[in-house]
């Protein structure tokens, strides 16, 4: 089975206190865990890949653990979710499906079980692409005030033979939310959907 | 990769700028871009799907996205693509049990966006999770929003990373 091999990671996060209205009392904060692998399968059309999911789930878990860090330590204060991956020039947008199952599962793992699907995109792109990561509450996803998204990208990946792999988590609604819809103190959290 | 792909997968996205009516201010009621999502539900849809040339009922995935210029709120986008965006597009298209993925970003001129795509009927369709940028060189001016549709007619090409398939769909609850 291939290796995972990192070549470089970036944790971001935005704190945004308001947009034009009210000063938030408390900050909605966005952070982004990317890191920059070697895809295996660049240059070549492989048939069988999927066995690399098993070797990405390690990664997966400490780029959650590692956003949660870097919003804080507690798990308690992530209420969104979101994944996403941007594939090299010599590779296939399928290779960047390969992030669901490992990237979904290291943040389910270490927020105690979410119930919601972790919104998600990905590209083929140069270095430098940007993505903009889909973000939904992490139990219910027709919680309508988190519906939310944060570009990611790094100025100089990925390279022809890499990937970019992304997870993102928010610790609460848009700053400014107020367009209806289903609250997040009207969750049932029974389906992960409402 | 030299691996053909046959029958293609097509995907089309629809892009209409708007003049943002809550650019420059704060606006507490935001009723008038969620009227305005209710409109451009049905307009983007039918344009995405008359650009990919089939019946509106054998779309597979969709997709919805916003990017409001500089003179308006991550809210404005919000409030048009949530509150009511989405029933004309599922009244066009004739089903649509799954919630369709969206984002959301405030940018420049010429700024990226990318869809995000899911199964019209089932979130958990491994193979059509996807997704499709989407840019204008001259928009978002500053007090406009870009209102993105995105729909296809497949999953991704050559799709090998397992998960649910589309012909295991149950479409009860949206997810499987």
């Amino acid at each position: 089975m291939p290796k995972v091999e990192i070549r470089k990671r970036l944790i971001s996060v935005e704190e945004i206190l308001h947009e034009g209205g009210p000063v938030a009392t408390v900050p909605l904060r966005r952070a982004a865990a990317l890191a920059v692998i070697k895809n295996p399968y660049a240059g070549e059309y492989v048939e069988d890949i999927a066995p690399f999911m098993d070797d990405l789930k390690p990664l997966g878990l400490e780029m959650a653990r590692t956003l949660v860090a870097a919003l804080g330590g507690d798990a308690k204060c992530v209420e969104g979710y979101g994944k996403g991956a941007i594939v090299g020039s010599a590779g296939e947008i399928e290779h960047g499906a390969l992030w669901h199952v490992p990237g979904g599962y290291g943040m389910r793992e270490v927020l105690g079980g979410a119930k919601a699907i972790v919104a998600s995109t990905k590209k083929v792109g140069g270095p430098g692409a940007r993505l903009d990561v889909p973000i939904t509450h992490i139990n219910a996803s027709y919680v309508r005030s988190h519906f939310d998204s944060m570009e990611v990208g790094m100025v100089d990946a990925p390279k022809a033979d890499e990937v970019v792999l992304a997870l993102v988590m928010t610790t609460g609604a848009r700053v400014h939310a107020r367009v209806g819809g289903l609250k997040a103190s009207e969750i049932k959290g029974e389906d992960g959907l409402r | 990769m030299g691996q053909p792909v046959d029958p293609p997968t097509r995907r089309a996205a629809a892009v209409a700028v708007i003049e943002n009516p809550c650019a420059a201010k704060y606006v507490a009621d935001l009723s008038e871009l969620m009227t305005i999502g209710e409109e451009l539900g049905e307009l983007l849809t039918a344009r995405a799907v008359a650009a990919l040339g089939i019946d509106p009922t054998s779309v597979e995935s969709y997709g919805k996205a916003a990017a409001v210029g500089e003179d308006g709120e991550i809210e404005h986008a919000a409030a048009v693509l949530h509150p009511k965006l989405g029933t004309p597009v599922r009244k066009f298209i004739g089903k649509g049990a799954a919630l369709i993925p969206s984002s959301k970003k405030r940018g420049g001129l010429g700024v990226a966006l990318d869809i995000p795509l899911g199964h019209k009927d089932a979130a958990f369709v491994r193979s059509h999770f996807d997704g499709m940028e989407v840019r204008i060189s001259d928009a978002p001016r500053r007090n406009e929003i870009m209102v993105a549709i995105a729909v296809t007619d497949s999953g991704r090409p050559l799709p090998r990373v397992g998960g649910l398939t589309k012909d295991q769909i149950k479409g009860e609850d949206g997810l499987r």
